[in-house]
């Protein structure tokens, strides 16, 4: 196994497996023996698909030895969060009902990734059927935290955080309903990007919520999220939702200076409660943005207080829409405590759930005001650090106050869901017990380069996010 | 008028309505979810939408505010 190749970014190794100096077959080699030396700990997949792997990174090696190159990830492993389909593979949204699914297409993203020249390496594991913020799935087992196992990698992309983390794979795919790419990202000390709603195809993504749904990319790096993002970006035919608007060269503007933007910082609810730590860690980063000449002011969003009711009316409804006949034909084959949150949804009324779709257009209408004084906002991604196993419906204590565990992991993130807008987690320190911080940049409507750029910018600037877990992974 | 709680036997009845079933020892759980759910709501009950607000629309640019 070689270390230092395994710690590269999804670029840099690009780049290596395009300019032949490393075979796209030793990369794929050396992810396969970092999963097997860590996963029977980690947990961050479900399916590893190692011979069909080696196939196709043979077949990459082949291709550019006859000098033709399929596209931007040649030959680059990659991982798909396992609520994707993938053809003739088991897809099992992290259930005991589709255990045994293989679906006979590919998600659109997947097509994508495969066009693009990317190497499968698997699939990860999540909170069964992403309802849930944690990845401990009483089916496939738990997902663990690769800074400390004893902590979950948050969710519900769990599997796909903590194989980025890890260096079983240079990008994995997630979906964030209500914060499930930038939890998984923010606790497990990787980059990802939650894009505009429409941005990427959601075709072949079980759904949570279909107006909250997102499908997004987790790396290292804000610039490996631009590569990726430039792959998966784009109208699909196939998903009703996808946006028409031509997709940006998300590349060629990173590294433009960030001087001359104007960052917006939320003030409450946003840091109260808070961990003193994060809250510390997010400062210093949002002083590192400064510091490059971005003008950094005071902002307060619209319709805070409302947030929690809207986002739960709209996705617990439609999730218990989705899951209607299984609850009524399979109860005991779910989590019992995914069944209780899907039972409550089948309570909510109608009423409801309309009323809180009308608010959040009074919310998008209310944005437009703040987006027209700021380019960003900056805030905690989460107000706390990785939590232990075991503590996913329990109330904890944060800073000086305490919250509900889903409510603390997706207070800072969900707002973006419901605004359909692009949001980024960058890795900005680490707590005391050495677990990841993360910073949440989000951007106007489509403007997923700004994100990008100002995330990099950061980036250049600092090295949290070269820093890798401990090759141990006892618990 | 503040929004109640329902009671076990209520919620009981209100998923049989969909067909779905629960057992006795899961209606304390779903009543306190069901509890903060409706507390939560009852400030989009005090809600003023206004007379004209444009109708509801579910399209990818529509989503991200037209912007």
């Amino acid at each position: 196994m070689n270390e230092e190749r395994v710690g590269l970014s999804l670029t840099q190794i690009a780049r290596r497996i395009q300019s032949q100096e490393v075979s796209a077959t030793h990369a794929l080699e050396d992810v396969l023996e970092h999963i097997a030396h860590a996963d029977d700990t980690i947990n961050a997949f479900v399916t590893v698909l190692r011979d069909q792997a080696l196939q196709e990174a043979e077949a990459a090696d082949h291709m550019l030895r006859a000098g033709h190159l399929l596209g931007p990830l040649h030959g680059v492993p990659v991982a798909i969060k396992d609520i994707l389909t993938t053809d003739g593979i088991t897809t099992t949204a992290g259930s005991k009902i589709l255990a045994d699914w293989k679906p006979d297409f590919d998600a659109t993203v997947v097509r994508k990734l495969r066009q693009a020249g990317a190497v499968i390496i698997g699939k990860t594991n999540l909170h069964e059927f992403a309802f849930g913020v944690t990845t401990e799935n009483p089916h496939h087992g738990n997902t663990r935290n690769p800074w400390n196992p004893d902590h979950v990698p948050g969710g519900s992309s769990g599997g796909s955080g903590a194989a980025v983390a890890m260096g079983m794979g240079y990008m994995a795919i997630g979906s964030d309903t209500g914060g499930s790419i930038r939890i998984p990202a923010t606790l497990c000390g990787v980059t990802g990007i939650k894009p505009t709603y429409g941005r990427v195809s959601r075709y072949g993504c079980l759904p949570l919520s279909w107006s909250l749904d997102h499908v997004g990319p987790l790396a290292r790096t804000a610039e490996d999220c631009a590569y990726a993002l430039q792959v998966l970006a784009g109208h699909d035919p196939l998903d009703p939702t996808s946006s028409n608007r031509p997709v940006p060269d998300y590349v060629a503007n990173l590294n433009d200076p960030i001087d001359g933007l104007t960052i917006g910082i939320p003030g409450e609810p946003f840091w109260d409660p808070i961990d003193p730590e994060v809250d510390a860690a997010v400062r210093a980063g949002i002083d590192v943005l400064k510091s490059q000449g971005a003008r950094v002011i005071d902002v307060e969003l619209p319709l805070t207080d409302d947030l929690v009711a809207m986002q739960t009316a709209i996705l617990f409804t439609d999730a218990a829409a989705y899951h209607h006949q299984w609850m009524r034909e399979r109860p005991e084959d779910y989590d019992s405590r995914v069944l209780a949150g899907l039972r409550q949804g089948a309570t909510i009324p109608a009423v409801d759930y309309v009323n809180a779709q009308r608010l959040r257009s009074v919310l998008r209408e209310k944005m437009h005001d703040v987006w027209r004084r700021v380019d960003l906002l900056a805030l905690p991604t989460s107000p706390v650090t990785a939590p232990k196993i075991g503590q996913a419906y329990e109330t904890v204590a944060v800073g000086n106050g305490e919250l509900q565990l889903t409510r603390a992991l997706t207070r800072n993130m969900s707002p973006f869901n419901l605004l359909g807008t692009p949001a980024m987690s960058v890795p900005c320190g680490f707590s005391s017990d050495e677990l990841p911080i993360g910073l949440q940049i989000a951007g106007r409507p489509f403007d997923e380069a700004t994100v990008l750029r100002a995330g990099h910018a950061y980036q250049k600037e600092t090295d949290w996010h070269t820093w890798r877990p401990p090759a141990d992974t006892t618990p | 008028m503040e929004r109640p709680v329902p009671s076990h036997e209520e919620l009981k009845a209100q998923l049989a309505l969909l067909g779905v079933s629960i057992s006795d020892d899961a209606l304390p759980g779903l009543q306190r979810r069901v509890a903060f759910y409706q507390d939560a709501m009852n400030r989009l009950d005090d809600m003023d939408f206004g007379l004209t607000e444009p109708a509801l629309v579910y399209d990818p640019d529509a989503a991200s505010g037209g912007a």
